[in-house]
């Protein structure tokens, strides 16, 4: 059922009385007014599914009709549309949207020893063709340079189409009443809380990519991404912010224009707004250096896994493919770690790629349905992110379980137009069974901190250390007493950090995470996403970073 | 390498391109400009063409990995209407229909009622206002995209498969071509070429590693098994690494090291951000006379940063050529620091060129050089005179902690040595650093010859999204030796 424009607009008066009765926009367009400034006018003449196919078929044909022994395609049709805030002489003013609309193409093959990869940024069938030979000439090219073989498992050929559900269009709906709901948004948090600084965004991705191999896969999915931002508010108290959780989720979601609207929404910033206000009451101060007991609670444990241990167990970086891009693992050399008791035994870690998150997928790039990964189970590391590429080095692994060496389906390409690599994945740390609050967690704390995520993490090459940044509070007695200033960062070794571990929270501890993190060289952008409980290690260093931000 | 022709767009190369060009020449471009500019019968007021080709290989334990070639076509429309500011639309489909339907709506959006009218002056270039002579195109690594991967990359393998080490690599060339203005107005246009080969060694039990780079715009100045076999030669050096206590320690910086802590400072020269938000490490506050720091010293006073597109070796499009920019508006010689003392920033913005400054782009390219007749030393002289310290190759991770001090955080990698009485003692583990290149720069004790380096790989962080775009612009570095460097933290990162 879908909310007429009506219903959009009570939602947003709705709002306003929920922050405190501001009234909201300067006007109220009609129907006929707004109609045209709908993003889909925009973007009108796509390319639909069929064409698609029709060119992805084309780039095969010539890749193996110019000797390839094997190839798959990538190829898509992309719309996006963003709107923010003007961050400058005009707080309550949206910003101008951007908007874009690119195919994207890009074919892979193989003539034994290595891939040649070719992108083709024109929807015709001559340049797809072109790729696909081209790709071949490549692949051939190499392999008489490199005569070794290359393993790639197989997998089963797989057909279908999936579109990910939704009830409102957001291209449907006009970029003015999309505007009226950030000033509405942003007066009703500053009507309500004070120092407020509210920030919100508006976008959204279509995307319909199709993959097709020449062993008969042939996937179509409709991808709807929500890349809203949406920190609710940033409170600045001299040099210290502190920012509110986000109103609409810490991971961004595949979904329609409802996830802005939906009957939940006013409800959940009423409850974010009055979780956050109290905030500003606690004074701020700067914390002594040294080392402390700290608490992450959910959204930090899951900033720490999508930014550094989810990575870590992407397969190609642990056997190096990556060395010279976006680095190794602290996992790596594979033969030293694999089923060792390296995290906690507090910790299982799962992996998949569930569709509600943009994480995820009904199939991945190589056209393989995302298996759940269990990747570390009561501390051992049982398992890695895998493409058809990469599983072959857990043949001996898989063998001896009596599992199938196949694909656990994680390859993904940031856009159809890149080569695909290891990466995108959804990570679940279990939570504690045992009833265990984050004030449970403060209760034995003298004189600690807790982290407030999600944070941001300066992490190095082989992601096994890292300075932390972010909302800090300091804890004395098991209670909150001071907001930190920001100019404090936590310095730590991943995994000497995490054998200090004491304690893990419960299911009501648990929060988000999303990142944005580079793979590859020319670097493509490349998503993780987790959700995890609060947890509390002893031993955590803080140091000055000087001033604030 | 040049578009498919295809009776559904209107991307057609005219006759006698020649077709072993990687990217279109200026008269194919500017076809392409007035066929659009007519399309849309003056629904937009700016447009800018790009074409850009690649030919990348990647190299992963001592085998071709992928590569990833093509050619894309991009443009991006800007609309605006009655002082509100403007609305930009950016696609690579060039269907007429589409096109012509897309830029309708854009009008009528730029219509709508975004912003208070007269809020905003879209500044305009005009035919008046001429472009630098750059020259940033070559012939060598044109030629070079068709063939060249094929023999190069063997130069690469060869030595590292016989080094008995693992040894991953990039080989990436690339051509871009540009053309921006508006349907009556000033239009410009400009070409280049770049090159990237970097190549990182490691032992197969992963305890040390080196690394080595090249970039150029010409190809003939790039030799992929010299790259090869002096990332060999650093991993050999980096074998058995001990660890040595963190602390403030003289530092000798390697050129690659410098430009990765430069990097990030190119949005420091920013006015918008320096006058307005104060956000920059030159932005002054609670001083009712001055919003800035120009006219101050801010760097050792044999220190000169300078960009400049004209710069033999860190030219580059001599008009603002990113969507964001003023679209043709010619840029100019910028002189940032002029012995130490702080001398202009970047107006990137129509704030300033409402205020009668000259437009610029934040200074990405940028050449960090010593002063004329400032004695230079080379890294071996540096480590000669020096008691006790540091040497390091390069960095990693490096990001951004706090901007109104250009403070950064990272890692060290890929060579990291003990300088003990005047000379290399040991390798040693790497260590975690807190510093800014605005102290480390006030710091220094000596300098050396620039040269041009390559990033190599560049995470993503603290918004430094230009340094994700590839090819990246050029920096030209000295290395450096000063004081008092923080290594905060041991790290054990390889």
């Amino acid at each position: 059922m879908s909310l007429g424009a009506c219903d959009r607009r009570q939602f947003l008066s709705t709002l306003s009385l929920a922050a405190g009765g501001v009234m909201l926009g300067s006007r109220v367009l009609s129907a006929e007014e707004t109609r045209g400034t709908a993003p889909q006018r925009w973007l009108e003449a796509g390319l639909a599914p069929e064409q698609l196919r029709t060119l992805a078929a084309a780039a095969l044909d010539a890749a193996t009709a110019n000797g390839a022994t094997y190839a798959d395609v990538r190829v898509a049709y992309r719309q996006r549309y963003q709107m923010g805030p003007y961050n400058g002489f005009m707080p309550d003013t949206p910003d101008s949207p951007y908007v874009d609309a690119f195919f994207e193409g890009g074919v892979r093959a193989s003539a034994g020893a290595t891939f040649g990869f070719h992108f083709a940024d024109i929807p015709s069938i001559d340049a797809l063709q072109t790729a696909g030979r081209a790709a071949a000439a490549l692949a051939k090219g190499f392999t008489a340079i490199d005569r070794g073989a290359m393993e790639f498992a197989p997998a089963p050929a797989v057909q279908g189409a999936w579109v990910t559900p939704y009830t409102i269009d957001p291209f449907a709906v006009p970029l003015d009443e999309q505007a009226d709901l950030i000033v509405g948004i942003q007066r009703g948090v500053r009507a309500r809380l004070p120092y407020a600084d509210p920030s919100v965004y508006v976008g959204w991705e279509r995307e319909t990519r199709v993959c097709m191999t020449t062993t008969g896969t042939l996937t179509t999915q409709t991808f709807l991404r929500a890349t809203t931002a949406n920190p609710i508010v940033k409170m600045q108290r001299g040099l210290t912010s502190i920012w509110s959780r986000y109103m609409y989720g810490g991971i961004t979601r595949h979904g329609g224009y409802e996830i802005m609207t939906g009957p939940e929404v006013p409800e959940r910033f009423k409850a974010l707004a009055e979780e956050t206000a109290p905030l500003t009451m606690y004074p701020t101060r700067a914390l002594d250096v040294g080392r402390y007991p700290v608490i992450f609670d959910g959204a930090a444990t899951a900033s720490l896994i999508t930014q550094l241990v989810g990575p870590a167990f992407q397969l190609d970086r642990v056997l190096g493919l990556e060395a010279n891009a976006s680095g190794t693992s602290f996992l790596s050399p594979m033969e030293e770690h694999f089923e060792t008791q390296l995290l906690p035994k507090q910790w299982t870690l799962h992996a998949g790629r569930p569709t509600e998150f943009t994480t995820g997928a009904k199939w991945d790039d190589e056209g393989v349905a995302p298996q759940p990964v269990t990747l570390v189970e009561e501390g051992r590391v049982m398992n890695y992110l895998t493409d058809r590429q990469t599983v072959s080095a857990l043949r001996d692994a898989y063998t001896k379980r009596g599992v199938p060496v196949q694909s656990a389906g994680y390859c993904s390409s940031g856009t159809a137009d890149r080569p695909p690599t290891v990466g995108q994945a959804h990570f679940t740390l279990a939570p504690n069974p045992a009833r265990t609050s984050t004030d449970d967690l403060m209760r034995g704390m003298t004189h600690g901190v807790l982290l407030r995520g999600p944070m941001h993490i300066l992490g190095d090459q082989q992601l096994s250390s890292g300075l932390l940044l972010g909302d800090m509070a300091e804890i004395r007695n098991g209670k909150m007493v001071n907001y930190l200033d920001n100019s404090m960062g936590m310095q730590f070794r991943l995994l000497p950090l995490l054998k200090t571990l004491k304690g893990l929270g419960d299911a009501s501890t648990v929060g988000e995470a999303h990142t944005d993190a580079l793979k590859g060289e020319p670097p493509q952008t490349i998503w993780n996403s987790a959700t995890a409980p609060a947890m509390l290690c002893t031993s955590g260093d803080f140091v000055s970073k000087k001033g604030g931000y | 390498m040049a578009p498919q022709r295809n009776e559904a767009h209107i991307v057609v190369p005219p006759a006698g391109e020649a077709p072993s060009d990687p990217v279109m020449s200026e008269a194919a471009l500017k076809r392409i400009a007035d066929i659009v500019f007519d399309l849309t019968d003056g629904d937009v007021d700016g447009l800018q063409v790009e074409h850009s080709a690649r030919v990348v290989t990647r190299v992963a334990n001592n085998r071709v990995l992928t590569t990833d070639n093509g050619n894309d076509i991009r443009l991006t429309f800007r609309a605006t209407s009655g002082g509100r500011r403007e609305i930009r639309f950016t696609t690579n489909l060039v269907d007429a229909d589409m096109l012509r339907r897309s830029l309708r709506a854009l009008r009528e959006l730029a219509n709508s009622q975004f912003g208070p009218p007269n809020s905003f002056t879209l500044h305009v270039a005009t035919p008046q206002q001429k472009l630098l002579p750059v020259q940033l195109w070559k012939e060598t690594t044109s030629a070079a995209m068709t063939e060249a991967s094929t023999t190069a990359i063997p130069q690469m393998l060869t030595p590292l498969k016989s080094s008995g080490l693992k040894g991953s690599g990039f080989l990436g060339y690339s051509a871009r071509a540009v053309y921006a203005g508006e349907p009556e107005g000033h239009r410009a246009y400009c070409r280049e070429t770049d090159v990237e080969c970097t190549v990182s060694a490691r032992f197969p039990d992963g305890k040390a590693s080196g690394w080595y780079g090249q970039a150029n715009r010409d190809w003939s100045k790039i030799d992929p098994k010299l790259v090869a076999e002096k990332a060999i030669d650093m991993a050999n050096r980096s074998k058995g690494p001990s660890a040595v206590e963190p602390g403030r320690q003289t530092a000798v910086l390697s050129p690659f090291a410098v430009a990765q802590l430069m990097a990030p400072m190119a949005g420091q020269f920013d006015a918008f951000a320096t006058n307005e938000y104060k956000i920059t490490v030159f932005a002054v506050s609670n001083d009712p006379t001055r919003d800035n720091k120009i006219g101050l010293r801010v760097l050792d006073s044999r220190i000169n940063i300078t960009s400049d597109p004209l710069d033999p070796e860190g030219g580059y499009t001599p008009f603002g050529d990113w969507p964001v920019d003023n679209w043709a508006m010619p840029t100019h010689t910028m002189s940032y620091v002029e012995k130490g003392v702080l001398m202009d920033l970047a107006h990137t913005h129509d704030y300033s060129l409402d205020r009668g400054k000259p437009f610029n782009q934040d200074p990405w390219s940028m050449r960090v050089e010593a002063v004329p007749n400032t004695q230079l030393m080379t890294e071996e002289e540096m480590i000669a005179q020096c008691k006790r310290g540091i040497y390091v190759n390069r960095f990693s991770y490096v990001g951004m902690l706090d901007s109104p001090s250009a403070l950064l955080s990272g890692v060290t990698r890929d060579g990291c040595f003990l300088i003990k009485d005047g000379k290399i003692n040991r390798p040693v583990k790497n260590f975690r650093f807190i510093d800014s290149p605005m102290f480390a720069l006030n710091r220094l004790v000596a300098i050396g010859k620039t040269q041009r380096v390559p990033f190599g790989y560049m995470a993503h962080d603290n918004g430094q999204y230009y340094y994700e775009r590839w090819p990246r612009r050029p920096m030209i570095v000295p290395p450096i030796m000063v004081t008092d460097f923080n290594f905060s933290a041991l790290s054990d990162a390889v």
